[in-house]
């Protein structure tokens, strides 16, 4: 009998992790809807969830067999993300309303303090104790982005959040990065080393993200005769365009594109407003960020960090708030609004977090200390921080839905 | 006030003669977007116990805000309370991070995202009106003219009717209506024609008749009080004035001032001259004088009443301001009149500023910051 060509797939068929991730995603985004109808929730407190069950169905592999494209296409969600994030601070009210300015050294700092103080109580070094610290002054751009535009929120709390959040990013990344010049310091002695490296990455990440804010006010007076689509594809390009280069000079991608949303609005007097297009491709990228950052949360994730990280989230979060309410008044917000976006200001963030796994590749004896804790916090955060956002927005009856 | 019908219009109050009041409806705008913002709320909030001349009320949605001036004597004291105001609102305006603009219309909001202010008055109207209410977010100038006594105010309100289509022309500034150019000057009085009460008043000279007619329309139950009529003029019995309304609100105080020392330097000459005594006929040509003004401003025709001549209304302005220039120096307003007449020489006014800047910008986020900054005092 001659060999037949046989056609037919294996028996059980060999499906490619591609499809749990496309099930997944889609799952993410029904779900996403179903929790935004049934219990008034923004879509995307479902999708980590989605990506957590995915991910405990699936196992590992999904996750780490496409972490190369997964990482770039998140890239991208966050690039975006955070250069829409940057145009939202207006230089010239922080100049007008120097309390706010105030308001917002006053919550990162007291955040450092709050994390970095239980940090050292529970025993931590140094050196990640001030790491643990820089991460916890940010809140989530992600969180915080999507949930203030799905709900349409327009007004003192939604605007502040978004003010405040861009800013200690920004805070976060520097000393993180200072931080970890201390680092190279405290490990190898190398003081040039410890100078230079922080310097290359503040320097350098802010030319990048000038670069990129001339090329777009460049191209802005073709962008406004463009239907809004093809304006959004040349802004997108742009962005890409702007990764790659990140990518090839190993410049951190937060403080970049922040620093380019940021010089985009304030460099001009002439308004800026991104195409609507432009944030509708950010929304689709934006599951896709969720639900991974969902794949990565194992339920022992929620549960090592233990009673330290819940330890960790509440003094955060209370000098949060006070930092924000000791200064409502003279500021222009009421107590209340000080309540609530002091409140708001709670999520944890990601792209930081990325920022300290990558610091914590470069000198593993930290991945005992101060990765699980944070990991845990983060996770936890991750779950909760978009329902405190949409709670807190709705009740500063700012939401235009 | 809203359910609470007023079943006998008040005593027309004392005030004196060709005293002048300018309130003026602005938009709140977000700094982030330059679309509508409801900041209402927070602006009065802040606003609360800081030292200005006037008052600062709210409106029917969160996105707009009222101000207004106490009595002014002249248009010097106009200006100067107006620019107080102004200067108090634009600095907690920038501690909010909010702008403020002047204009009839804002050139791309949606009505149907603005939302009804907070207050049982208007919450009663949006019920009443239903989406008409949110259409209705459109910004307004109205000047008061003390009168010495009702009759009076009555008769003047009438002689006025005739220069109606100047003040349309002089203040257009609301070319643009939900992002589209609507090819009007005054857009923003298409809005108001949609309610059943606007227009004329009734064509009555005696307070005593003008009382009648009230008590027969509180009878109708269609009004419950003077707030219910939407006239382009209406007496003001609680100030003892006559509110001048069609209006857009400038783009600048200056410009506010200078429009109101025109209505008060041409109510003394109608008082003082009485160059024609108004008659029901005249109200013939109304409609047709006024839609002209919105649509085509300086360049509209209006029809002479109690004749069929047209002018242009730029010449019929130009005769008119030379016909009150006494009156205006008089009042110490000849600087407001000679400043107006150069706008209508050169054919400018708010409506086609906006149109130039929207030509030459071309993004009508730009033509709102800019707006802005105009009404703020900060454009050169």
């Amino acid at each position: 009998m001659e060999h037949a060509v046989f056609f037919l797939p294996d028996w059980p068929p060999n499906f490619s992790p591609l499809l749990w991730i496309a099930l997944a995603v889609v799952g993410a985004a029904l779900a996403g809807e179903w929790v935004r109808q049934n219990l008034g929730l923004p879509r995307i407190t479902a999708y980590p969830v989605i990506g957590m069950v995915v991910a405990a169905l699936a196992g590992d592999p999904l996750v780490a067999q496409h972490s190369e494209w997964l990482r770039w296409g998140l890239n991208v969600a966050l690039a975006i993300l955070l250069l829409e994030l940057g145009s939202r601070v207006d230089l010239a009210w922080l100049r007008h309303n120097r309390w706010l300015l105030l308001t917002s050294f006053c919550e990162s700092l007291a955040a450092f303090g709050a994390v970095f103080a239980v940090g050292r109580y529970l025993g931590m070094a140094m050196v990640p104790a001030v790491l643990m610290g820089a991460i916890g002054m940010a809140s989530s751009p992600a969180v915080i982005m999507r949930v203030v535009a799905e709900s349409k929120a327009q007004g003192q709390v939604s605007t502040r959040l978004l003010v405040l959040t861009a800013l200690n990013t920004i805070y976060a990344v520097v000393t993180l990065h200072l931080a970890t010049g201390g680092l190279h310091q405290h490990y190898r002695g190398d003081w040039v080393l410890a100078i230079s490296h922080p310097l290359y990455l503040l320097g350098a990440g802010l030319v990048v993200g000038k670069l990129l804010a001339e090329a777009i006010s460049r191209v802005d007076r073709w962008l406004i005769k463009m239907r809004d689509e093809y304006a959004s594809i040349v802004l997108l390009g742009l962005v890409l365009m702007t990764i790659g280069l990140i990518e090839a000079l190993r410049l951190p991608v937060t403080l970049c594109m922040l620093f380019a949303g940021l010089v985009l609005r304030n460099g001009t007097p002439r308004a800026w407003v991104f195409p609507r297009h432009f944030g509708s491709v950010g929304g689709v990228l934006v599951v896709m960020l969720f639900l991974v950052v969902g794949m990565q949360i194992r339920i022992d994730h929620l549960l090592t960090g233990g009673i330290l990280a819940l330890v960790l989230i509440g003094a955060r979060s209370l000098a949060k708030l006070g930092g924000v309410l000791l200064l409502a008044r003279p500021a222009g917000i009421s107590w209340r609004q000080g309540l609530l976006l002091g409140l708001a200001l709670s999520p944890t963030a990601g792209p930081v977090l990325v920022a300290a796994a990558d610091v914590g590749q470069l000198y593993p004896e930290l991945q005992g200390t101060l990765i699980p804790v944070a990991m845990s916090a983060a996770a936890i955060m991750e779950l909760v921080g978009p329902v405190i956002v949409a709670l807190c927005l709705k009740f500063s009856g700012e939401r235009r839905e | 006030m809203s359910d609470e019908t007023e079943h006998e219009l008040g005593t027309f109050s004392q005030s004196a003669a060709l005293t002048l009041g300018i309130e003026l409806e602005l938009q709140i705008v977000s700094g982030q977007d330059y679309d509508l913002l409801g900041a209402a709320p927070d602006l009065l909030r802040e606003m609360a116990g800081r030292e200005h001349p006037g008052d600062v009320k709210p409106e029917i949605t969160d996105s707009m805000i009222e101000l207004s001036t106490g009595i002014c004597v002249d248009y010097v004291d106009a200006l100067g309370q107006l620019r107080s105001i102004r200067d108090t609102l634009v600095h907690q305006a920038d501690r909010l991070g909010v702008l403020l603009s002047g204009g009839g219309t804002h050139p791309f909001q949606h009505w149907g995202r603005q939302a009804i202010f907070d207050a049982p008055r208007f919450h009663h109207l949006s019920q009443l009106y239903g989406y008409l209410a949110k259409q209705f977010t459109v910004f307004g100038q109205h000047v008061h003219i003390g009168c010495a006594c009702p009759d009076k105010a009555l008769w003047l309100l009438h002689a006025f009717g005739r220069y109606i289509p100047h003040l349309i022309a002089l203040s257009a500034a609301s070319p643009f209506v939900q992002g589209v150019d609507t090819g009007f000057q005054s857009a923003r009085l298409n809005s108001v024609f949609a309610f059943p009460l606007s227009g004329r008043a009734p064509f009555v000279l005696t307070w005593d008749d003008f009382a009648a007619y009230y008590r027969k329309m509180i009878a109708t139950g269609v009004v419950k009080s003077m707030k219910d009529f939407y006239w382009d003029i209406r007496p003001k019995p609680e100030f003892g004035t006559i509110e001048l309304r069609v209006m857009d609100t400038p783009l600048t105080v200056e410009r506010a001032a200078q429009i109101a020392a025109y209505a008060q330097a041409l109510a003394r000459y109608l008082l003082e001259e009485k160059p024609v005594e108004p008659r029901e006929d005249d109200y013939l040509v109304y409609t047709f004088n006024r839609f002209q003004a919105c649509r085509f401003g300086y360049d509209g025709r209006l029809v002479v009443p109690g004749s069929a001549e047209q002018r242009v209304i730029r010449d019929d302005i130009l005769r008119t301001m030379a016909l009150v220039e006494v009156h205006a120096y008089d009042l110490g307003s000849t600087e407001a009149l000679n400043l107006l007449r150069t706008e209508v020489l050169q054919g400018r006014n708010g409506a086609s500023e906006v149109r130039a800047t929207h030509a030459s910008e071309g993004s009508l986020e730009e033509v709102v910051r800019q707006g802005c900054a105009r009404w703020a005092g900060r454009l050169p």
